[in-house]
């Protein structure tokens, strides 16, 4: 069996994309993975990758940029090609892990291609429906779409997702591959391990090393200069251990103020610093992760190589990530959340100081049990708890938080009327041909719902989950519309009475209590 | 209906014409020169794109042509936003 995996999106992606391809191989599958041609260089040592095709933005967008319309052919040309290409592979199933709408229509028209060819493909990720509109497939891209990523946290409070991104990229591929099986040993670095630098390695102590990565793919994920020079050098004072930059080309500037300053304001000396941000290429740094003690990084790529390889990771995480997508995987890893006026210095000090000696010291926001853990269902914050059980409530079928008290008890029972007078406008919409008052109703109704959780945040993947699986709903006869849309609104009113009768019981018990 | 409507339309129409800030309002420095001269290709070569799509439209993604303009034009989009060099 041949599967494609679409994979366009940056460096710290398709790292985290290594697990699948090796799960995937286990069970049969022949991997090609399309990549972006300034990310290739994270597939490089993934045995499980048996080819690796390109897009080439420069060679397709180029001569559209610079030749205007005289330009046009030739990138539709460069397009067809690549796309004809990949045809000509005859792949058994097109795994999409990009959500975007441009790789939505390459797997849509890989499937058109196959099509035309008599073949069928089976395609999981984002495509498009026949009339151009988004499909979503399958059950875990569509929880993807809801609950994931930056349509999840635009509304009010966090992102809520707890699931990891490699583990919902292999439950989406799953999809289309069921034998595939996720283990633990898919979290591996390169087969072949490379040669460590010996220039890059800091000098020899008790402790060891530890790594601090000085960048991310924005800046907004990581810190600035003068925090991570004061990090650096008091973890180095308090645990004894030597310190090794990293970072790219473009952080290599930074690189040095940090080490700059280090030097001036803590009294480290240069030589014990090694600055190798800027000086490493992708395969230099698995080996170089390999032997740290230690990873100190924002939300950045070497967090996901360091999980591939097994260091544990000190993961900063700025509120505006989620660690639980995002953050790392080796065990024994730990998060520090913060927000707009950075993490507390002091916090991270001590964490990554017991982290280095064996200290018992714990205030970290999370302990990581592995990549394979058994997600949290209770931490230290009581409101994203909540949500994240109704969230896995509603797509795993866990048990629901019970609602517990009247704003939302009242909320849950507008929203029950308000579905009620949906279910019943629809069932009439089915024996006219069409009436404007019904269809008028309908939107009253989307409108009132829209507002009930607006007003009640805590009802937002609920609202996420239904607005979803109405745009999943294809193109087809008006019938068939109406009876998927009635099917839906069955499904969310067990929901929401469930909900109901639940926190009206736990009413009574506090009233009699 | 209409949250049906929306979500799809907002997937199924063409890139909408996003204006980016440009923080410095003085004398552009050579890189957002270099910045704005790729920016002012991209959004080119994005009408180019719709206008050839609006041509050819009445087709439908059935045929190639459509679907290859549209993925230029997701691809010319996601430059734009994402204001990637990787043009060049």
């Amino acid at each position: 069996m041949k599967v494609l995996l679409i994979q366009l999106a940056r460096l710290g992606d398709v790292f985290q994309t290594w697990p699948t391809f090796r799960a995937l191989q286990r069970a049969g599958a022949e991997v090609h993975v399309l990549v972006r041609p300034r990310f290739q260089a994270a597939t490089q040592g993934c045995e499980a990758i048996a080819k690796v095709h390109e897009f080439r933005t420069d060679k397709i967008l180029g001569p559209v940029l610079t030749d205007g319309k005289e330009g046009l052919v030739s990138s539709m040309a460069s397009l067809d090609e690549l796309l004809a290409s990949l045809t000509a592979e005859k792949f058994d199933r097109i795994v999409n892990l990009s959500f975007s709408p441009m790789s939505s229509w390459i797997a849509f028209d890989l499937e058109m291609r196959a099509f035309a060819e008599g073949r069928a493909v089976t395609s999981v990720g984002y495509s498009r429906h026949a009339d151009g509109s988004l499909a979503i497939p399958d059950d875990a891209s569509a929880y993807f779409f809801a609950q994931v990523g930056s349509r999840a946290s635009a509304f009010p409070g966090e992102a809520l997702n707890r699931i990891s991104l490699p583990r919902l990229f292999a439950t989406i591929a799953q999809g289309a591959v069921p034998a595939m099986e996720l283990e633990a040993t898919d979290w591996s670095g390169p087969q072949e391990p490379g040669v460590v630098r010996e220039e890059l390695l800091p000098v020899s102590t008790q402790n060891g090393f530890f790594a601090v990565h000085v960048g991310a793919s924005e800046a907004e994920k990581t810190l600035d200069s003068a925090r991570w020079a004061e990090i650096a050098a008091r973890v180095m004072q308090a645990s004894g251990s030597s310190v090794l930059l990293l970072g790219s080309q473009d952080e290599t500037e930074k690189g040095r103020e940090i080490a700059r300053l280090m030097s001036e304001s803590y009294g480290i000396s240069e030589s014990k610093i090694v600055n190798a941000v800027g000086r490493t290429k992708v395969g230099d740094v698995f080996p170089l992760l390999k032997h740290a003690a230690l990873l100190i990084a924002g939300d950045s790529a070497l967090v996901h190589m360091a999980s591939l390889v097994g260091t544990r990771v000190l993961n900063l995480s700025s509120r505006t990530v989620s660690h639980w997508e995002t953050g790392p995987l080796s065990k024994g890893s730990r998060v520090v959340v913060y927000g707009g006026a950075g993490p507390q210095m002091d916090t991270v000090i001590r964490e990554a100081t017991a982290m280095l000696t064996g200290g018992s010291e714990f205030s970290a926001d999370r302990e990581v049990q592995g990549p394979l853990e058994e997600i949290a269902s209770k931490t230290n914050d009581a409101y994203s708890d909540f949500l994240w059980s109704f969230v896995s409530g509603l797509y795993m079928g866990t048990e629901f938080a019970v609602p517990q008290d009247g704003k939302l008890l009242t909320a849950l029972q507008q929203w029950i009327e308000t579905a009620e007078i949906e279910a019943v406008q629809l069932e009439a919409l089915k024996r006219v041909e069409e009436s404007s008052t019904i269809t008028s109703i309908l939107e009253r109704v989307d409108e009132v719902t829209a507002l009930i959780c607006e007003a009640e945040p805590r009802l937002a993947p609920l609202y996420r989950w239904l607005t979803t699986e109405r745009s999943r709903v294809g193109p087809q006869a008006k019938e068939a519309v109406i009876d998927r849309y009635l099917a839906i609104n069955a499904q969310l009113s067990i929901v929401l009475k469930n909900l109901y009768s639940q926190g009206a019981i736990n009413d009574r018990h506090e009233l009699e209590l | 209906m209409k949250n049906m409507n929306s979500m799809r339309s907002r997937f199924a129409q063409p890139a909408p014409v996003v204006a980016v800030p440009v923080a410095n309002m003085g004398q552009p420095t050579s890189c957002e020169n270099s910045q704005l001269e790729l920016l002012s290709r991209l959004t080119e070569a994005s009408v180019i794109i719709r206008s050839e799509a609006e041509r050819i439209k009445a087709i439908g993604v059935s045929d190639r042509s459509v679907r290859l303009l549209r993925i230029l034009g997701e691809a010319i989009e996601e430059q734009r936003l994402g204001f990637q060099a990787d043009t060049k």
